[in-house]
């Protein structure tokens, strides 16, 4: 159109007609009849995952940058700034890709989930315990599985054992204090963890065979290490 | 500047509206039936008045065929997508195809001029009864193709886009353009000679 402005009287009469609206008794028909059909959904979604990931994101932006994230991250279970410490973790891993770096969050997890499982210990709740040694578990598997997926296999191994290690030492220095019936929970999570230095051994010890053999070693080994 | 500063906030208020949509259409989609109460409730008015024009001004058969496009709303509502259009355009699009149903059926019995309501009943609504808006209203009757007819009222009374109203019409947004065009010129024509 060459000019919009050309019309505009024309155009404020036509928008005259927006005030058409159907009548009241039509509504409240309708309405009736709609809230028959529609009746409230017990399944509610809070927010779409992208939503609340964008959310997630901006609060996250918000709060670093007034430097609480670097704070939180010597935060303690039960203290203040843990909740940031745990979210910021979450928003790590939604937006990483790299399985090292997963792997690595998720061991950090699985730490994080150790301070949890020694704090259920000592306030004496069981339902916390088993909860957060299955968290525990699953961290430690996941963090197996991505490291299987990593291009840095050496690497990556090489710090999970470390990290496994600790995380047994600390599980049997809990398993000492703790009263008889955490016992059974306890044992599951050093299994879990005794199960993923086995398992990261091992894969240790396949990744390094053909490299050995064909006497290149690993290249990606000593490289980008995080 | 003003001209900027007004197609600015517009730009802005309907990319509010296209992201309220999608969230209340995920929502819906996912279990949560008062979303789709919500969306009922934002487009209702317009939806009516969209076709109150499109049935010439028979209240009662704008109602049926309001209720009606709700109902099929609601029902077609797993298999709306997205990626294809909006919820605005496809609810419009619903709209528009039960209108033309409806002629389809009611022309087996009568012929369209048949269908014209008389003059009183046109402008039984309120809002008719202001005479420069009766005017106006009545020369887009008189001058107008359905066509030029249906695009200024989603243009100017229900405020889509050209780019809605392509997706409803199945035209380009160009073919609408110069439609709206031909149509304020025709409008401004007859004006003219009745001033």
């Amino acid at each position: 159109m060459n000019n919009p402005n050309e019309y505009q009287d024309i155009i404020s009469h036509i928008k005259k007609l927006e005030a058409v609206k159907p009548s009241k008794e039509f509504k409240s028909r309708v309405d009736l009849m709609l809230s028959k059909t529609i009746q409230p959904s017990s399944r509610q979604v809070i927010l779409a995952s992208p939503f609340r990931l964008v959310a997630f994101s901006v609060l996250l932006f918000f709060i670093s940058s007034v430097g609480v994230v670097g704070a939180s991250e010597q935060s303690e279970p039960g203290s203040l700034l843990y909740p940031v410490k745990k979210a910021v973790r979450e928003v790590r891993l939604a937006l990483e890709t790299n399985p090292r770096s997963r792997a690595i969050l998720h061991m950090q997890k699985a730490e994080d989930n150790l301070k949890e499982i020694e704090q259920s210990v000592e306030s004496n709740n069981n339902n916390r315990l088993e909860q957060n040694v299955n968290r525990y578990q699953e961290n430690v598997n996941k963090a197996f599985q991505e490291s299987q997926k990593s291009k840095q296999q050496n690497n990556t191994i090489n710090r999970m054992e470390q990290s496994a290690g600790k995380q047994r030492e600390v599980l049997q220095q809990i398993e000492n204090r703790a009263p008889q019936q955490a016992q059974p929970a306890l044992n599951r999570a050093i299994e879990a963890s005794e199960k993923n230095q086995q398992e990261v051994r091992g894969a240790e010890i396949i990744d390094n065979q053909p490299e050995t053999q064909n006497g290149q070693g690993n290249n990606e080994a000593g490289k980008g290490n995080r | 500047m003003r001209h900027k500063l007004q197609k600015l906030a517009l730009y802005k208020s309907s990319i509010f509206k296209t992201l309220t949509d999608k969230l209340l259409v995920y929502k819906a989609k996912n279990g949560d039936k008062e979303a789709f109460g919500k969306l009922y409730q934002k487009y209702l008015d317009s939806i009516y008045r969209y076709i109150f024009f499109r049935v010439n001004q028979d209240k009662k058969i704008a109602e049926d065929l309001t209720q009606a496009v709700f109902y099929k709303a609601l029902e077609k509502l797993d298999s709306f997508d997205e990626e294809i259009a909006g919820f605005r355009p496809w609810i419009y699009k619903i709209a528009h195809n039960l209108v033309i149903d409806h002629y389809r059926n009611f022309r087996q019995t009568t012929t369209l001029n048949e269908t014209l309501a008389d003059e009183n009943h046109k402008f039984e609504d309120k809002i008719l009864q202001n005479m420069q808006v009766q005017n106006i209203y009545k020369v887009m009757n008189k001058e107008l193709t359905e066509e030029q007819k249906q695009i200024i009222i989603l243009k100017y009374v229900n405020d889509l886009s050209n780019k809605e109203i392509a997706l409803i019409l199945n035209k380009n947004e160009e073919a609408i353009r110069s439609l709206q065009y031909r149509a304020l010129q025709n409008l401004r024509k007859t004006i003219k000679k009745h001033e």
